[in-house]
């Protein structure tokens, strides 16, 4: 009795200590190539890399202000377009959970999520591009937003569902009609939930690729309008991580490093806010 | 003025094909405190939501009858109204956690865009702690979040925040069972100060709590209501034989 | 970027592993732009169209195998 006791405690510490090593492990990816960018990007980043357009191949000098101001750019309008359409969805959801709508619609939010970027990107295309009959930052921001649809929705649908209905009632007591039920006491108290929802998709739209290839395009100059070509980083990177040109190499690993700040930084803010605004229930 | 202020006259109530109230008939008066008290399922807290028509909030939830408020069908009239006309405690209290405890007052007027004058909104604030017997208590919290309540404190907040409405009546549904007995004390202490200025209908799942409180006390059971009394009468000469086997405990 | 971008079928295991290889999604990114005739661009589509395809059925798969051991 004794010997198998001491066999089975010497195994539960045998499988914990493979489980703790295989969580490190997965941490050394991540932290070897962190390290790596930061290690190849953060020399190229100074005021001149951040205030230039990128310089013919071989002049000195080179910048991604087009890239920066692009991804703003993009960003922005996406998010100006999948905020309130994601939701109002993720809110309809939320109320009405067993309606045939509300099934299918979640279906379909399911699949738009799992729809690789690129399908997107060859959809726009075909939507806006040809017939604007010009790349366009438009096209750009409406194939990002449509894949910030997806995270936004069912982060707002999660979050108001954890809401108790008990505050829906307090309200609807004092004679609130429902939309104002729904915007002023239920939207507040989830908005810790959906603020971080919308971050998450912003971080993750912020270093797409595929869908800008046939869309924005790209564009050597800072650009503000709209239906024009626009730089983006991820797709600066892309070209110029690809070109046979050592100079644009150095651009890309820059790039790369702003990029991977920003989205560091934005999951970290995401964080502090969502942690000081967080409702107590 | 009628002293009849709410009026139900062959109130049928259906979830979906589940007849939980059958054909209630019951005239509450001015300015008394009406308990409503029976076992489990019997239809009280159904037929207390259906007075200021929050039972249409359940699906397949329908109710039939004539519901008068001072003398106008409630049915007829627009909902959201009817509900501002009439306040609603709940069994848990739920004060809004996203607003403080001056706006948790105010709420009624705030959520529904109805601006008023700061001193008027002060008045209000003050004369409705001070009624629910939490003015004191929070008179320089007033800007905080009411999170750090008691219990039986924001339960109070909820009581002030109907008053604040200034409604005629006031509908309370299982008040003090989620509370602990000193608070559920203080709670009751209110109703009889409530009395004077409000008619106060309590279901109550507490027998000795609906004899403490109340000057009527309605027994309901199995959807019917059975018998409607004086309190004193109810719990010492009931006329049916229902009521005198729910009282003297032989179910609950 | 990586992938090497070469439609070759592997004829050798070791071509298949480390040998330069395409995927769908890099074949549109690559050549979407300069797909000069109909047909070429409608291939290129209907690439886009199998990716797709293939994707909603994982999903599809996904959910059932969910909801099976959820027994909501």
């Amino acid at each position: 009795m004794e010997a198998k006791i001491g066999f089975r405690t010497a195994t539960s510490l045998i499988f914990k200590g493979v489980i703790i090593l295989f969580a490190f492990a997965i941490a050394i990816p991540l932290i070897v190539i962190l390290f790596y960018i930061i290690r190849q990007g953060v020399t190229q980043v100074n005021w001149t890399f951040l205030s230039h357009v990128p310089a013919p191949v071989g002049e000195k000098g080179g910048g991604v202000l087009n890239a920066l101001a692009g991804s703003f750019i993009l960003v922005l309008m996406s998010s100006v377009i999948a905020i309130p359409v994601g939701m109002m969805a993720g809110i309809y959801l939320s109320e009405n959970p067993k309606t045939r709508l509300a099934y299918y619609a979640g279906l379909c939010v399911d699949i738009l999520q799992g729809v690789p970027s690129i399908v997107m990107g060859i959809v726009v295309y075909f939507w806006i591009v040809k017939p604007l009959g010009t790349f366009s930052a438009i096209s750009g921001s409406v194939a990002l937003a449509i894949m910030m649809l997806p995270i936004i929705i069912r982060s707002t649908e999660q979050t108001l569902k954890m809401l108790p209905d008990s505050l829906k009632e307090a309200a609807l007591s004092l004679g609130v009609p429902y939309h104002k039920v729904i915007l002023k006491v239920i939207v507040p108290c989830g908005f810790a939930g959906i603020l971080s929802g919308i971050t998450l998709s912003i971080a993750r739209v912020i270093g797409e690729t595929a869908p800008l290839l046939f869309t924005a395009f790209g564009n050597p100059y800072v650009s503000g309008h709209i239906a024009r070509p626009m730089e983006s980083l991820p797709h600066l990177i892309f070209t110029y991580a690809t070109s046979p040109y050592d100079d644009w190499h150095n651009l890309a690993w820059g790039a790369s490093f702003i990029l991977l700040m920003f989205v560091l930084v934005l999951n970290i803010v995401t964080k502090v806010i969502t942690r000081k605004w967080k409702v107590q229930l | 003025m009628e002293s009849t202020i709410v009026s139900a006259e062959n109130i049928n109530a259906y979830y979906g094909d589940n007849h939980a109230i059958k054909n209630v008939n019951i005239k509450i008066n001015r300015n008394e405190v009406v308990a409503m008290m029976g076992p489990s399922g019997c239809g009280k807290t159904t037929f207390l939501r259906c007075i200021n028509r929050m039972h249409e909030l359940i699906p397949n939830a329908r109710a039939e009858g004539v519901m008068k408020l001072d003398g106008e069908d409630v049915y007829k009239m627009n909902a959201i109204y009817v509900r501002s006309k009439i306040g609603m405690v709940f069994q848990r209290p739920n004060p809004f956690p996203n607003l403080s405890i001056y706006e948790n007052v105010i709420a009624g007027y705030l959520l529904n865009g109805i601006s008023l004058p700061k001193a008027e909104k002060d008045v209000i604030v003050e004369k409705s702690l001070t009624s629910a017997a939490l003015w004191k208590e929070v008179k320089d919290s007033l800007h905080k979040k009411g999170t750090f309540l008691s219990g039986g404190q924001q339960q109070r907040l909820c009581i002030a925040r109907a008053i604040a409405m200034k409604p005629e009546v006031i509908l309370f549904d299982e008040p003090t069972s989620a509370l602990d007995p000193i608070s559920t004390s203080s709670v009751e202490a209110l109703f009889h100060e409530l009395k004077a200025n409000y008619t106060l209908i309590i279901v109550t799942h507490n027998m000795q709590q609906a004899a403490r409180v109340s000057d009527r006390t309605a027994f309901f059971y199995l959807g019917e209501l059975v018998e409607f009394d004086d309190t004193k009468i109810m719990f010492t000469n009931p006329k049916d034989q229902r009521t005198q086997n729910y009282i003297t405990g032989r179910f609950s | 970027m990586v992938i090497g971008n070469t439609s070759a079928i592997a004829h050798s295991f070791k071509d298949l592993i480390f040998g330069p290889s395409n995927t769908m999604a890099s074949v549109i990114a690559n050549e979407l732009l300069e797909a000069d005739h109909t047909e070429y661009l409608s291939a290129l589509i209907e690439l886009g169209l199998v990716l797709f395809c293939v994707t909603v059925v994982i999903n599809i798969i996904g959910k059932r195998i969910v909801s099976k051991f959820t027994n909501d």
